[in-house]
């Protein structure tokens, strides 16, 4: 299962566990080219045909799919089964040292011109790592970055690590109190195409 | 200074402020008759920049108008003893946002806005929410002021401006009565 969606070059995720753990200002970690380009294409092919529905609050402005588990759409259904396995699973804890629940949040998001989530730190029960997979390049003077706050007292401070989409890149980090992070607001005519979630501690 | 209507309908003003149970509130156009003076003179305020990430991101400066003391008692039947409204400049990036932290408690919100030509697709209304799903968005208006009694459980916030708002600047006071 791992061999088929996962570029080879990821495939001992022991190797990247210091560097998950070490970073700052909190956990996290991103992997360029992460999905065999030929298996990113295909579920980015597919995602475009899932339906978005518009989310605003005080918060946030963006679009986002149902939770994709319900998927009837076969390719997404494949990735999101990958997700699911018990495989990648197993991946994702050798690779942060955390135990995961079986149960996984995954959705797609849409983010467009004028588009944002402020910050926020993403706790709620049980969540341990929040990850995304991109699917669209951005430059980073065109928004849509995931920036990662630093933290005083248990509150943000100001940004310290930019976290720009690029096609096939996964990002995630660890959902903690001090977990501050926004997407910063899409300010180019251009579609931020992602598909995100959580691990859940067991 | 207040227009010489809005000092003669006082009853009406207080009749339509009630008109909408769930968000009480009023705005009343053309408020101020010397408006262009008092503009420049809010305009002129030295504001501060205040943030707290969690919560909000813009800039404010006080400002006194005690000429609105008496009109406001009656209009609100109680004595108003203090008109020191915090004057907002908001811009490209700016918010107010609901926390836990900053709960406002119930009262009355006095508003005057001073922005002209406002692209609404900008952001930055003032948004009303009752935590059921029911919200209130304030038209923004110039020389206008809206009266929005707050119930048990409204909370308000300003909404993200984004680069649709880029250059222009978005004045307003604020005057929290409990």
């Amino acid at each position: 299962m791992l061999n088929k969606w996962i570029n080879k070059k990821y495939l001992q995720p022991e190797q990247f566990k210091q560097e998950f753990l070490n970073n700052k200002p909190y956990p996290h970690l991103e992997f360029k080219n992460f999905l065999k380009e030929e298996k990113a294409m295909e579920v980015l092919k597919s995602l475009a045909q899932e339906k978005f529905i518009e989310k605003e609050a005080d918060l946030f402005k963006f679009m986002q799919t149902n939770d994709l588990g319900s998927t009837k759409n076969r390719v997404v259904k494949e990735f999101v089964q990958f997700l699911y396995s018990k495989e990648f699973i197993d991946y994702m804890q050798k690779l942060t040292g955390f135990k995961f629940q079986n149960k996984v949040d995954v959705a797609g998001t849409l983010y467009q011109n004028t588009d944002y989530l402020l910050c926020h730190d993403d706790e709620l029960e049980g969540r341990k790592i929040a990850f995304l997979f991109y699917f669209s390049d951005f430059e980073e003077n065109e928004g849509g970055s995931l920036n990662l706050f630093d933290s005083k007292k248990g509150k943000p401070v100001k940004v310290v690590k930019k976290i720009v989409p690029k096609f096939n890149k996964l990002a995630f980090f660890e959902v903690s109190p001090i977990s501050f992070h926004e997407v910063e607001e899409v300010i180019a005519d251009k579609q931020r195409i992602a598909i995100g979630g959580w691990f859940y501690d067991k | 200074m207040i227009n010489k209507i809005y000092l003669e309908k006082i009853e009406e003003i207080k009749k339509s402020l009630n008109s909408n149970p769930d968000f009480p509130s009023t705005q009343l156009n053309n408020f101020l008759v010397d408006y262009s003076d008092f503009k420049k003179k809010v305009e002129q305020l030295r504001y501060k920049k205040d943030v707290d990430v969690l919560h909000h991101k813009l800039s404010k400066a006080e400002i006194n108008i005690p000429e609105l003391k008496e009109w406001l008692s009656k209009i609100l039947g109680k004595k108003i003893t203090h008109t020191n409204f915090t004057a907002h400049l908001l811009e490209w990036r700016d918010y107010l946002i609901m926390n836990d932290d900053y709960e406002e408690k119930p009262g009355i919100d006095v508003i005057f806005d001073l922005t002209k030509d406002w692209n609404s697709k900008g952001g930055g209304q003032i948004i009303y929410v009752d935590g059921t799903g029911e919200y209130y968005a304030i038209p923004i208006s110039e020389n206008s002021l809206t009266i929005v009694e707050r119930k048990k459980g409204v909370q308000k916030f300003f909404k993200y401006l984004n680069n649709l708002a880029k250059n222009n600047k978005r004045f307003f006071l604020v005057l929290n009565i409990f």
